[in-house]
């Protein structure tokens, strides 16, 4: 004969959420498909994590919910210690609210008086029983609802998870009680996070999970099957503090490096104050569409020697290392070396390396150029300090004055033309933040990274006075000639000379794409040459932050002409808004005309915008447009029949070059999927 | 659940609704110093103050004006009283929902009944002061005691109506508070029927409260049994408003429970 009989119940909950303002129902189902049996004079417990539907199945049982769906039968009288005090009157006394209430507890009338009698007894409070409730601790509360509850001489008895709140004594009562209860042959359910006193009471257990039974059988084998899926991980040792802090440091004169393992940030002091702020200095791995920060990882730092120190961030999905290796060279110079191993092959898309400083510094200055960190324009809360050059091995920040702080420098060691750096502000909630990025670029076409151990950064961060940022290292540029005529590709950047006099500019010829506002040029993009011959060169570049990369045929056509292609392939989904051919000519260009007749002369105005609108001359539909200046020869930039969906430009550019350009654009309306075009069919002639 | 089953589920448990109106009574008086006296000393200083300001201020002419708008006062101070109270009764008592196995409603019903008792409390000791006035009333109490039967009836229904709409609806109570105060002007306690022009007349047929309060001013002030319509008003009102509340009671019953 069952007590209790569930039949595949089902029971659901409405629950409003509330985020933001905006208000939300979401149905969430507390038990889903119970079936359960539970025998009289059993004793049965009910294990679980929070919100696995322990309560929801008492309540099922005590009748004060009804099933969704399925059947609930109960037998027999049910008493609850659900929640104690219930019905409680502050104001009265233990003996008052006992009177009162024992009949809704469900005490039978005929006894009530002997029975408040040894409710009052076994509650145990002495004197306090003729006290106001209001004054009681929570033990003795729990005492005399547990008394109340007891003495209803219930059929069933069903206890959430309460007892744990009396002292000693009195959970030794309680579990007499119990085990008296038990003797008598009532039925009990027992849900409690108490796994000594499951085993010790109960003969059967049932683990839910999510509002399913998982697990039926005897306490000790449940509780064990519980535990494991609880996943709790072994208590951290505790260390002495200091001790613990010492091994997290590194120091060199006056730069001191903290590995916060704790929080997960890795920060950066000059001398006592903290020089990095936000994330501080951390790498963002993107691979099979997720972006891995080092939050996502379990970190373990090991001091090496006084000074070499190392972390080592496990991911745990899908499974790859990084290990960072800091070590501190000279004074106030730390280098950092980072590397990461996979075990299985890993499609990387993008590797980020960044240091997030604190709103302290003024100025910057790279190689190439240098300026402040007043900037208006961004989106998304980030500001991009804008640079021409972006191949540029390292950045000094300089302090804001009379800081007293010392200069940042930070370098990547890499091979320039594989890394991208660039610089942002970062404003998040009322505090900014200087973010130094250091982007590798990533080959689109060799995407899948072989199991192993590779290097992927390299460089050092060091504090000192009137730092100098580090010069360029140049690669290998390539040359074609023929007869006077030389052209060098240098990196996505074609130069032009004739007979020693170079005819461009800046950058020269150059191919740039606008995708999502922002202009990024084959100057900043990884190129690798896949052919050279001696009049012809084929090169491959590959953009970073764009699933983009072009393919550039350049070949020598004569003494007087350099025949160019320019194909886009695109990777994966992406509005390349605007795609341009340009070549840049020194401003001693006066002049320009056009196949199709129109002319005018060069402005000497040079914006100080992003975005060069303002001095653009003329833009239309022409075979060819010319430039010509003073002692140099007409410089003719030519495009194929086949390409007249190309749009002639000609332009000043901004303040940075002051220079002319002349280009192709096209125009995309919309997302192109993955494929590649011919974008430039034509060539650039010299004329006499 | 059958209906006959759940009738025979309250006839078991009625001791402990009797209990849990009891406890609901001491508790709203419990640690005032008057203590159930208030039953009857809030309608008599209503009435009264009504009373000055309509005859010293306004100098209306009626005879006994304060006992008139008492005989309808004290059915009123009940009939907003507990709708009150028991619009917030399942949240109040959610605690002790969770702990006993007793009918539900009888969270709603025992404060109606609490505040039935001291509505009936109330009249012990004015009941004396209408006999006193006209003598001929104290024939009409086997009539008032239908009459506060079914009023207990209309009451019970209206009030387990709004104490449902209210768990769905948090805001049905401060709704009702706003009613209230509306009501009491378009139910005919403190001027007569007849004083209203006709087309304004209309509109306090609309309102079921009217009726009965035009039967308990019959009963105590004029000494007279209610007439024919409003007699059967009451009635099918009583009848009406209880059966309506319970089968809305029953209807959202196990939604209910999860929403306490």
């Amino acid at each position: 004969m069952n007590a209790v009989e569930f039949r595949q119940v089902w029971e659901k909950y409405r629950i409003k959420f509330i985020i933001d303002r905006k208000v939300s129902w979401e149905e969430i189902w507390a038990l889903a498909d119970v079936s359960l049996e539970v025998g009289r004079g059993e004793i049965l417990g009910i294990v679980g994590q929070n919100g696995a539907g322990k309560t929801t199945f008492l309540r099922l049982v005590a009748g004060m919910l009804l099933p969704d769906k399925g059947d609930v039968k109960v037998s027999g009288r049910v008493s609850s210690l659900m929640e104690l005090g219930a019905g409680f009157n502050p104001e009265f006394t233990g003996r008052e609210n006992v009177v009162l209430n024992a009949r809704t507890y469900g005490i039978d009338g005929k006894v009530l008086d002997e029975q408040v009698a040894k409710i009052i007894e076994f509650a145990g409070l002495g004197k306090f029983i003729d006290a106001p409730v209001k004054y009681y601790s929570q033990g003795m509360y729990m005492r005399l609802g547990f008394s109340l509850a007891v003495f209803v001489d219930p059929d069933v008895l069903l206890i959430d998870d309460i007892l744990s709140v009396g002292d000693e004594e009195a959970q030794h009562k309680c579990i007499e009680k119990i085990l008296e209860l038990k003797g008598q042959g009532k039925t009990m359910i027992i849900v409690s996070h108490d796994m000594h006193m499951i085993e010790r009471l109960c003969d059967r257990a049932v683990l839910l999970e999510h509002g399913r039974v998982v697990a039926c059988g005897l306490p000790a084998d449940v509780i064990s099957c519980y535990l494991g899926t609880a996943s709790v991980e072994p208590e951290p040792v505790q260390e002495d503090g200091a001790e613990r802090i010492s091994r997290h440091t590194l120091e060199a004169g006056a730069l001191r490096l903290f590995i916060d393992d704790k929080d997960k940030v890795i920060r950066f002091y000059d001398k006592d104050k903290e020089i990095t702020g936000g994330k501080g200095f951390y790498s963002v791995i993107g691979a099979l569409e997720k972006s891995f920060e080092p939050k996502d990882a379990r970190w373990e730092v090991q001091k090496l020697s006084e000074k070499e120190l190392a972390l080592s961030m496990e991911f745990p999905d899908p499974l790859f290392r990084q290990a960072l290796y800091f070590s501190s060279s000279g004074d106030g110079a730390i280098d950092i070396k980072m590397e990461m191993k996979t075990d299985a092959p890993l499609a990387l898309v993008y590797q980020d390396v960044r240091l997030e400083l604190a709103d302290l510094y003024q100025t910057w200055a790279t190689a190439f150029e240098e300026g402040s960190f007043d900037v208006w324009q961004g989106f998304d809360h980030v500001y991009p300090i804008r640079w021409k050059n972006n191949k540029i091995p390292g950045v000094v920040l300089k302090a804001k004055d009379g800081g007293g702080r010392l200069d940042v420098s930070f370098v990547s060691f890499a091979d320039t033309g594989s890394r991208i750096m660039s610089l942002n502000k970062r404003k998040e909630s009322g505090s900014d933040y200087i973010s130094l990025n250091s982007s590798g670029i990533v080959s689109k076409t060799r995407e899948l990274l072989e199991p192993g151990n590779r290097l992927f950064f390299e460089g050092r961060l060091s504090l000192g006075r009137d730092l100098q940022p580090q010069h360029y290292t140049g690669e290998e540029a390539v040359d074609l000639k023929a007869g006077s005529l030389r052209f060098v590709f240098d990196s996505g950047r074609g130069m032009i000379f004739m007979a020693g006099k170079e005819l461009t500019s800046g950058m020269s010829l150059y191919t740039s794409v606008r995708a999502g506002n922002i202009w990024l040029d084959s100057c900043q993009a990884l190129w690798e040459i896949e052919l050279k011959k001696d009049k012809k060169i084929v090169a491959v570049g590959h953009w970073p932050h764009l699933p983009l990369s072009q393919k550039w045929s350049i070949e020598m056509g004569g003494e007087n002409s350099i025949l160019l292609g320019v194909e886009t392939r695109i990777h994966g989904e992406v509005h390349l808004e605007i795609e341009q051919v340009s070549l840049m000519l020194p401003s001693v260009f006066k002049a320009w005309s056009t196949s199709e007749g129109q002319r005018g002369s060069f402005a000497e105005e040079f914006t100080t915008d992003y975005d060069i609108l303002p001095y653009r001359f003329w833009y239309g539909d022409a075979e060819h447009i010319e430039a010509s200046g003073d002692g140099f020869p007409k410089m003719i930039l030519k495009r194929g029949p086949a390409h007249r969906f190309l749009r002639g430009v000609v332009e000043n550019t901004d303040s940075l070059y002051k220079a002319r350009l002349v280009q192709y654009q096209k125009t995309n309306p919309r997302k192109e999927p993955p494929g590649a075009y011919s974008l430039f069919q034509g060539a650039i002639e010299i004329g006499a | 659940m059958a209906f006959s089953a759940r009738i025979k589920k309250i006839y078991a448990y009625r001791a402990v609704l009797w209990e849990m109106s009891l406890k609901q009574l001491k508790g709203k008086y419990s640690g005032s110093m008057l203590g159930l006296w208030w039953a009857v000393i809030i309608p008599v200083i209503l009435a009264f103050s009504i009373n000055f300001i309509f005859t010293q201020v306004f100098k209306a002419q009626a005879e006994n004006y304060a006992f008139f708008i008492l005989a309808g006062m004290v059915p009123w101070a009940f009939f907003s009283g507990t709708l009150m109270g028991s619009a917030e009764a399942f949240f109040a008592q959610s605690s002790i929902l969770k702990q006993g196995t007793f009918p539900r409603e009888f969270v709603v019903i025992s404060a109606v009944l609490a505040d039935f008792i001291s509505f009936c409390t109330g009249f012990l000791f004015l009941y004396p002061v209408f006999i006193f006035l006209e003598p001929a009333v104290i024939h009409l109490l086997p009539a008032f005691f239908c009459l506060a039967l079914l009023y207990l009836m209309f009451v019970a229904g209206l009030s387990l109506l709004c104490s449902v709409a209210n768990v769905f609806f948090r805001d049905t109570a401060h709704f009702l508070s706003i009613a209230l105060m509306f009501w009491f002007w378009i139910t005919p306690i403190f001027y007569s029927l007849e004083t209203l022009g006709l087309p304004w007349r209309r509109l306090f047929f609309y309102n079921p409260l009217t009726y009965f309060i035009l039967a308990f001013q019959s009963l105590l002030f004029k000494a007279s049994l209610p007439s024919a319509a409003v007699s059967l008003t009451c009635l099918a009102t009583g009848v009406f408003f209880l059966a309506a509340g319970y089968f809305v009671f029953l209807k959202f019953e196990p939604k209910l429970m999860k929403r306490i």
